[in-house]
């Protein structure tokens, strides 16, 4: 039984898509509409909200301000919180402890990108600023490239092969198709990823995910206000997070992504379990290999043995540890900002039995795997029913 | 027709050494601990080591190293960086024997294998009408 303290009684998530026709205030505002009708609560119940963005996206300086006017959350206190990628999942664990220490007793935590505010290659330009700038970005290298380094490592320590990576996209492809807030809802074969032109060797396009602009909403609430509100409550059970350094040149080995793994096991030691009682699973697949890496960190699989997973299809929906079953950000697209808390609320609908043609059975305990950066920030978050 | 040939400089100063036959890379060594640091530190980077300039000592690193993790880029990278007529390219990290690991490009795209030998070299990223301006690389020589 998970310890009842801070439960998430409401999420929501905005379409990923190509371009948003409006600007921040209003993706925002999309994500936030729905996590509030989900959670059945009016605005004033919110006690402080935490906008969680990469911010050189956006052309409005200190975004979280303007956010909280917007959705008439004022004199409710706001800030932004910023780790890559994996920014929404830090906001989480700054809305659990808020709620923990009794500070607030309901956060919304709000994450969004409107990436198309600028060029895709200033998209590029700033996913490399992402890395070491006084040195790293400025000598050829891009997030394509640092991922591909690790597939290089993991090729040659454990014959991993490109058909493993493209069985990965297979996967997403299948669900994604179903998700209705994706950006790629295309079928993708087998064929098609090993066709597709090399981006930086061993990643092809269909190994990469694509920019979006997109929001995502979780509210969360101490024990006494979540039973007030929420038939359904969901309860936190594990946060764990870490860093690795920055420079890649400076970590141990590329064979996995050790923030992770530590993350991973912080989170397993809060919750009191073991990957063997996930019954469901999203985890940070920027890139296929990043899936693999990610079964491994996790304990699905032992260090190397990831692939075999993958070939054994036992991270579909009818395997021992249904993975990405939304599509992954793959196939739904990965707004930097929003990703964490879209892979929240999917998490949040399995274990409520509330995920339709995508529901795994039985689902008691589910994890969500968030990375900032070519593996600088790792959030580990555990959830049980 | 310009035949004039243009001066090479590296892009930056100080990261290697140039102009040389045998170009290496600059790097300092904390006397105390020895920690390598690159590019070159004024202060040991080790968190548990004492911070004192007269601690660092600046020091060419072996010019053999060995591929530890690579990549072909195959599409343009955004600015700042900048290889003039852009084609694609192989990028690495190598391990250096005094224990410092350092990205750079490599001399070629195909054959290159985790675990081979490489060495330091000087390889042109671009030019204008002054300069042509180059960078460390790193050769296979296996």
């Amino acid at each position: 039984m998970p310890d009842k303290d801070v439960a998430v009684i409401g999420v929501g998530q905005s379409a990923f898509v190509r371009g948003y026709p409006g600007g921040i205030r209003e993706l925002c505002f999309e994500a936030y509409r729905e996590a509030m009708q989900d959670a059945g609560i009016p605005s004033k119940e919110i006690k402080a909200l935490i906008v969680c963005c990469a911010p050189e996206y956006d052309k409005q300086r200190s975004p979280s301000s303007l956010i909280d006017e917007y959705l008439g959350l004022t004199p409710a206190p706001a800030f932004m919180v910023e780790s890559l990628c994996s920014s929404s999942t830090t906001g989480f664990a700054i809305a659990y402890s808020f709620i923990k220490s009794g500070l607030y007793d309901v956060v919304c935590v709000l994450g969004f990108q409107k990436m198309s505010e600028i060029t895709s290659q200033d998209v590029q330009e700033r996913m490399g600023r992402g890395a070491d700038v006084m040195w790293e970005s400025p000598y050829g290298t891009s997030m394509p490239a640092y991922y591909a380094m690790y597939a290089q490592a993991h090729f040659a320590n454990f014959g991993t092969k490109p058909d493993d990576l493209a069985l990965v996209r297979v996967k997403a492809s299948t669900y994604g198709q179903l998700n209705e807030k994706a950006v790629y809802r295309k079928k993708v074969t087998f064929e098609q990823v090993m066709e597709s032109g090399l981006v930086s060797s061993p990643l092809k396009v269909m190994d990469c995910c694509a920019n979006a602009d997109g929001s995502s909403c979780v509210i969360l609430a101490s024990a006494d206000r979540a039973k007030e509100f929420s038939k359904k409550p969901v309860w936190v059970m594990g946060v764990g997070q870490s860093n690795a350094p920055m420079n890649l040149a400076s970590r141990e080995h590329m064979r996995g992504l050790e923030c992770a793994r530590i993350a991973g096991e912080k989170a397993y030691a809060m919750a009191g379990v073991g990957p063997h009682d996930i019954d469901v699973a999203e985890v940070h697949d920027c890139f296929t290999i990043a899936e693999i890496l990610a079964y491994e960190a996790l304990g699905f699989a032992k260090p190397g043995e990831g692939p075999q997973l993958i070939r054994d299809k036992e991270t579909y929906l009818e395997g021992k540890i249904p993975v990405n079953v939304d599509g992954g950000l793959l196939s739904k697209g990965h707004p930097i900002g929003a990703t964490g808390g879209s892979q929240l609320r999917t998490i949040v609908m399995q274990l409520r039995g509330e995920a339709g043609a995508i529901q795994a059975p039985n689902a008691e305990i589910g994890l969500v795997h968030n990375i900032g950066g070519v593996g600088i920030y790792g959030n580990v978050i555990i959830l049980g029913r | 027709m310009n035949t004039k040939e243009k001066n090479k400089v590296p892009l930056i100063e100080d990261m290697f050494k140039w102009p040389s036959d045998e170009p290496r890379i600059i790097a300092s060594r904390c006397k105390k601990c020895g920690t390598v640091s690159f590019p070159k530190l004024t202060f040991c980077q080790n968190p548990s080591c004492e911070k004192k300039r007269e601690n660092i000592e600046v020091i060419e690193l072996s010019n053999k190293g060995k591929l530890y993790s690579y990549t072909v880029q195959r599409y343009k990278p955004p600015e700042p960086f900048r290889y003039e007529p852009y084609k694609p390219y192989g990028i690495g990290m190598v391990d250096f024997p005094e224990g410092i690991r350092i990205w750079g490009m490599i001399t070629r795209m195909d054959n290159l294998k985790i675990g081979m030998n490489v060495k330091t070299t000087a390889g042109k990223l671009y030019e204008d009408e002054e300069n042509e301006y180059l960078t460390w690389m790193w050769e296979p020589v296996d």
